[in-house]
């Protein structure tokens, strides 16, 4: 509970320091948004009518005003207000982190214990060469080549997965998800953190107790590697909320991530100020789930009050 | 046990999260296929025989989020606007204007009465009524309603419009409070495109903005600008549509790596290119590429209020020390051609015979020295940090670099640009320079007013102000025209702009796409293309 | 006390690993015999290759890289021969073994309770609906106070001694003939060993079971084991019933670890030490073992090893100098 409310502060800070931040950029609203070749006439009128002439203090009570009323704004580029111009990005965004980290850390921990299961044999061998080689790539690479491959090569999926009609979600997720699961560390964590645990005591006693070794493997060892798993797992949730603008480049997927980068170079002030803000909020979210999740998972650190005794 | 329990709910947290994406966005009838075959079954309003309907796909790497017309910088600034608006005359690609929405024209009163006849039975989309004179009066008073902010009401020269009359229907009416020479041009362009009264007066002013009704050959059919964007053909559509295109895709695709990748493939029928490289490799391949030349040149630009800059010397040395040849053949592959003036040649009163660039590093240092700075002089060079910006930059800094300038390169972000060259702190820049069809603007820049501002060259002289004036109230075109070239030559002669080249971009078709036709405001469309 | 069924024989075992380029001789000829209801002590230092002897009796060793030979008698059938499944059935079920450090030994996330059931459910039993019940009982066996709540508690709430207790009753889960305790009490507090060994002792005598106690204390075994065997540098150097080692020790790194313990009679003002370190498993001496550091050592002790040798009457010792060495006067 005193998380949640520890959240509210963050989150006001987190407002009030893009909102100055954002305005620290040299270039405003109206010399980013209407070109090079825009006359100071045209720029003038802008700025007139977005409000831009008032001074940055009035500014900020404005939309610290509007924001207790749930109102983020209206966007400068988008002539819409902000909220809706956000919820319509995020539904690719959430899609995007829902099933990308979600499903990509489910292949990867299987991946990640059978590598350690075949410890030295080709099956780790390979794995652990794969691994290696997808975390050191780029992701912008990695999606290039998954594209390069399966678009274009193999034709499992077209290129350009946005721009055809009625495509199955499945298709449109693969090359990303792909992505997530190749250029990610979650294979080589799983697997070193199940190749400790293999070492510790408690393995030994289970040993002697008869257990069978699948069992030892996914019940007492990956029962333990959970805990750095699914601080992986949520770190990559929080990030991929306003980090995937390398993925919805690439794959051509308009999410948060993208909507903030252009808000920025337009300077679309309150587009990135509602932006942030909401990507904000998803990663506090995102933290308290990943905490709740490693209490779960790791009962030496669960909130008093939640276990028992 | 507890983690089968946690696995079970995150798995069914992440179905969820699966059916909701489900219900907001995409069908999942079947799969959808490439389109370089005669294609699947759009889900479009109106469609012809269903399995035969030809979807033309394309791409844009730019995209505004507002669809008035008012607010636009540019034709392109929407990639489907060119396709669904009209404007009263179409700008030829020789200059001249043909009839669109207004079929003739008189011109009396020694210029000051301008009176168009309409073209009759012409449907606004979506049944929203007959195009009338009602729609033109209400586009051009609009430009200063504060409730649209148009950018455009100078570019109209709507402050030089005394009335607009409707004496009937089909007959609209301007009296000029004094001779506008170029006019009937500025009714060809994008700020004249005509918007429809009655959708405003039913949906309000902001619905111009979000869902576009226009006159022209294709209807808007849903979707997000910046993301993608369709339109489908307008069977009603007064005009001669001799192509076969039933449907038009336009999708937001920023990166080049990947829309080479769709091109190849097949799932885009045309895209443009600026990479000199790419685009023969295009046309080695065979495909049809039209090479379209853009209202932009490259040009280096110093501040004469600067130093070095302020010394006339400096300046002379700093024209002879760019190479334009380099840049034409290894840059460009001599795709594009030196300039006269700072207009690009494509622009209305561009100057094409006064500057000679003229490459002498070794003057230029002998000049340098003469200056006062025998050891060369430090400036720093301000340029753009994307993909097209950099390369000119880093060419300008090596030349500079030979003939006695010592550059600090700054390629930056576009906003830290503008704010650098505006506010009169950047000494050089490098830039693609864009031009209206008419070159007021670009000619305008550099008066006296306009700085600090828009005019980044800090000029301030007296008799370049003179006959910018001049040409502006020009009552003849052959007067704007002198005015407009003397002025040319006058900010030629104080060596602050240094144009090296025209620039366009080739737009590479399909083999089965044909018909394509270039038109005089630069706007892509597609009533005359014809698929397989 | 033993009935004198024998349950387990090894014979002559010898294990090694190869490390690098060297070879590690951990054991190197180890016999010995455990009976019905016999409760053996073994002694020796770190390293002297006891632990390795009986994590091989339960197949817990690695083979490769272990190179095992010998006998590993138990039930009729050599165990060093067994298939890890094979293994694995006589493993928690008729021999049983528990660990030096019980909260390093207990799976950190997971109840107690789920842990003995584990155990429980694997060697079948127990059935399923029986399951809790058992657990409950086996936790009052190893008198687990408030013994319903701590079955859903994790290790990291408990004490150590609770923890050695639960890692007993897991042990003693499937009734076990053989409980082989790994220095089950060298990581607890002096107060709470005397109760771990009492409560093994009485768990002892009530079902019946042997116990091998491995420890490297001498002082852990003297009551509650019949017999005790030393080990030294991979050999039984001597083995007897408790009495016999402890009046008359006929082996000097016997005699030298009886007279380490320092006891309210030592009048000497320094601690008796036995000079000099375990010989280097990777290389051994080519005589016996113990020569370098021995006192009595002599030509012959140096270049021979000596054979194991029944010197008194149940009384085994491995010393070409067995019996000739007064324990009183070392």
């Amino acid at each position: 509970m005193s998380r949640l409310l520890l959240a509210v502060p963050a989150m006001l800070g987190v407002f009030v320091v893009v909102f100055f931040v954002i305005r620290m950029l040299p270039g405003d609203s109206a010399e980013a948004m209407l070109g090079a070749s825009a006359t100071d006439a045209q720029i003038e009128t802008y700025r007139a009518a977005h409000g831009l002439d008032k001074p940055a203090p009035v500014q900020f009570w404005i939309a610290l005003k509007n924001l207790f009323r749930g109102d983020l704004g209206d966007s400068l580029s988008h002539y819409r207000p902000v909220l809706s111009v956000v919820l319509e990005r995020l539904p690719s965004t959430i899609e995007l982190a829902a099933y990308g980290i979600v499903l990509g850390s489910v292949f990867a921990v299987i991946l990640g214990v059978v590598a350690a299961s075949f410890r030295g044999r080709w099956p780790d061998l390979i794995i652990t060469a794969y691994s290696t080689f997808g975390m050191s790539l780029p992701t912008f690479y990695i999606g290039l080549w998954i594209l390069m491959v399966f678009a274009v090569k193999l034709d499992v999926i077209p290129v350009s997965a946005s721009a055809v009609e009625g495509l199955p979600r499945w298709k449109t997720l693969f090359g990303p998800v792909l992505t997530i699961v190749v250029g990610g560390s979650l294979v080589r964590t799983t697997r070193s953190a199940i190749l400790e645990i293999l070492e510790e005591d408690f393995i030994r006693t289970a040993r002697a107790k008869g257990v069978p070794k699948a069992l030892i493997l996914f019940r007492h060892a990956l029962g333990n590697a959970l805990i750095p798993i699914i601080t992986m797992v949520g770190y990559g949730l929080a990030v991929s909320f306003g980090g995937a603008i390398v993925l919805e480049t690439v794959f051509g997927r308009s999410g948060v991530g993208k909507l903030l980068i252009d808000a920025i170079t337009v300077r679309d002030y309150p587009l990135v100020q509602g932006t942030t803000f909401v990507i904000a909020l998803f990663m506090i979210v995102a933290n308290l789930l990943t905490d709740v999740a490693a209490g779960f998972a790791d009962p030496r650190i669960r909130v008093a009050g939640a276990g028992e005794l | 046990m507890k983690k089968t329990g946690i696995l079970a709910l995150c798995l069914a947290a992440a179905l969820c999260l699966g059916a909701l994406s489900a219900c907001s966005s995409g069908n999942t009838q079947g799969d959808g296929a490439p389109p370089s075959a005669s294609s699947p079954a759009p889900s479009g309003a109106d469609s012809p025989a269903a399995d035969s309907a030809k979807v033309y796909y394309m791409t844009t790497n730019f995209e505004e989020s507002w669809w008035d017309p008012a607010l636009f910088m540019q034709i392109n600034d929407v990639s489907l606007a060119p396709m669904i608006y009209e404007t009263l005359v179409e700008l030829q690609t020789d200059g001249t204007v043909a009839p669109q929405l207004a079929e003739s024209w008189d011109i009396s009163d020694g210029g000051l009465t301008y009176t168009f006849n309409l073209r009759k039975g012409v449907q606004w989309h979506k049944g929203y009524g007959e195009f009338t004179s009602a729609d033109v009066k209400f586009t051009l008073e609009r430009q200063t309603d504060p409730a649209v902010a148009s950018v455009n009401a100078d570019n109209l020269n709507i402050a030089n419009i005394a009335a607009i009359e409707c004496p009937d229907e089909y007959t609209v009416v301007f009296k000029l409070k004094a001779a506008d020479v170029d006019l009937l041009t500025r009714m060809s362009l994008y700020y004249s495109i005509i918007v429809c009264k009655a959708h405003s007066d039913k949906d309000g002013v902001a619905s111009i903005n979000s869902d576009p009704i226009g006159t022209g050959p294709f209807v808007y059919d849903g979707g997000t600008l910046g993301i993608k964007t369709e339109a489908v053909r307008n069977t009603e559509w007064w005009g001669d549509f001799t192509g076969n295109v039933d449907r038009v895709v336009s999708t937001f695709m920023s990166d080049t790596n990947t829309i080479y990748m769709a091109f190849d493939k097949g799932e885009l029928h045309s895209t443009g290119l600026y990479d000199k490289d790419k685009i023969k490799e295009y046309e080695d391949k065979g495909y049809p590429v039209v090479n379209v030349p853009l209202l932009q040149l490259l040009y280096v630009g110093v501040n004469m209020q600067l130093e070095p800059f302020d010394n006339p010397v400096v300046r002379e040395a700093f024209f002879n020390a760019i190479d334009v040849q380099y840049f034409l053949d290894n840059l460009y592959y001599g795709t594009e051609s030196a300039v006269g003036s700072y207009v690009p040649p494509s622009s209305k009163y561009a100057l094409t015979d006064y500057f000679k660039f003229n490459y002498d590093p070794e003057r230029s240092k002998q000049l340098l020295a003469e200056a006062g700075y025998p050891d060369g002089v430090e400036v720093t060079l301000w340029g753009a940090s994307d993909a097209l910006g950099q390369p000119p930059a880093i060419l300008t800094q090596d030349q500079l670099g030979k003939a006695g300038f010592k550059v600090n390169l700054q390629c930056v972000d576009f906003g830290v640009f503008i704010d650098q060259v505006r506010n009169g702190t950047a000494q050089m820049w490098v830039l693609y320079n864009t031009t209206g069809a008419i070159a007021d603007d670009t000619i305008n820049r550099y008066t006296s007013k306009s700085y600090p501002g828009s005019n980044w060259c800090g000029v301030t002289d007296a008799e370049y102000d003179a006959l910018v004036e001049a040409g502006l109230n020009a009552k003849t075109e052959q007067e704007k025209y002198d005015s407009f070239y003397a002025a040319q030559r006058r900010l030629m002669d104080l060596q602050v702009i240094y144009p090296i080249s025209t620039f366009s971009v080739g737009e590479v078709m399909q083999k089965n796409v044909s018909g394509y036709k270039s038109y005089g405001d630069l706007g892509f469309r597609l009533q005359t293309v014809t698929i397989g | 006390m033993s009935d004198g069924q024998r349950l387990l024989e090894i014979k002559d075992l010898r294990i090694s690993f190869s490390v690098g380029e060297d070879t590690v001789r951990a054991v190197n000829g180890v016999s010995l015999t455990l009976d019905r209801g016999e409760a053996l002590g073994v002694v020796g230092e770190s390293g002297c290759g006891k632990s390795v002897t009986f994590s091989s009796v339960m197949g817990l060793l690695p083979s490769p890289p272990a190179v095992i030979e010998g006998e590993i008698v138990f039930d009729g059938r050599d165990v060093t021969k067994l298939s890890d499944r094979q293994m694995r059935r006589v493993r928690g079920k008729d021999i049983a073994m528990i660990f030096q450090e019980p909260m390093r030994s207990l799976n950190p996330v997971m109840r107690i309770g789920n842990q003995i059931v584990e155990a429980l459910l694997l060697h079948g039993a127990v059935s399923r609906g029986q399951v809790w019940t058992r657990a409950l009982e086996l936790l009052k066996l190893v008198e687990v106070p408030d013994a319903p709540s701590r079955l859903h508690c994790y290790p990291h709430q408990l004490s150590g001694g609770l923890r050695q207790r639960i890692m007993i009753a897991m042990a003693l889960a499937s009734q076990p003939r053989i409980l082989l305790a790994d220095e089950p009490t060298t990581a607890l507090d002096v107060t709470i060993q005397a109760q771990i060994l009492e409560l093994l002792k009485r768990v002892q005598r009530e079902t019946g079971m042997s116990i091998v106690i491995i420890t490297h204390d001498l002082g852990v075994v003297a009551d509650i084991v019949d017999n005790v065997a030393v080990f030294y540098a991979g050999v039984i150097v001597e083995k007897a019933d408790k009495y016999s080692l402890f009046r008359s020790p006929m082996h000097p790194y016997t005699i030298g670890l009886l007279n380490c313990i320092p006891t309210l009679q030592t009048k000497r003002k320094r601690l008796y030490v036995i000079e000099g370190n375990i010989p280097d498993p990777a290389r051994l001496p080519i005589g016996c073992a113990f020569s370098p550091r021995c006192a009595y050592a002599t030509e012959r002790c140096l270049t021979e090893k000596p054979e194991t040798r029944e010197c008194a009457p149940g009384h085994f010792c491995a010393c070409h100098l067995a019996g000739q060495i007064d324990p009183l006067n070392p």
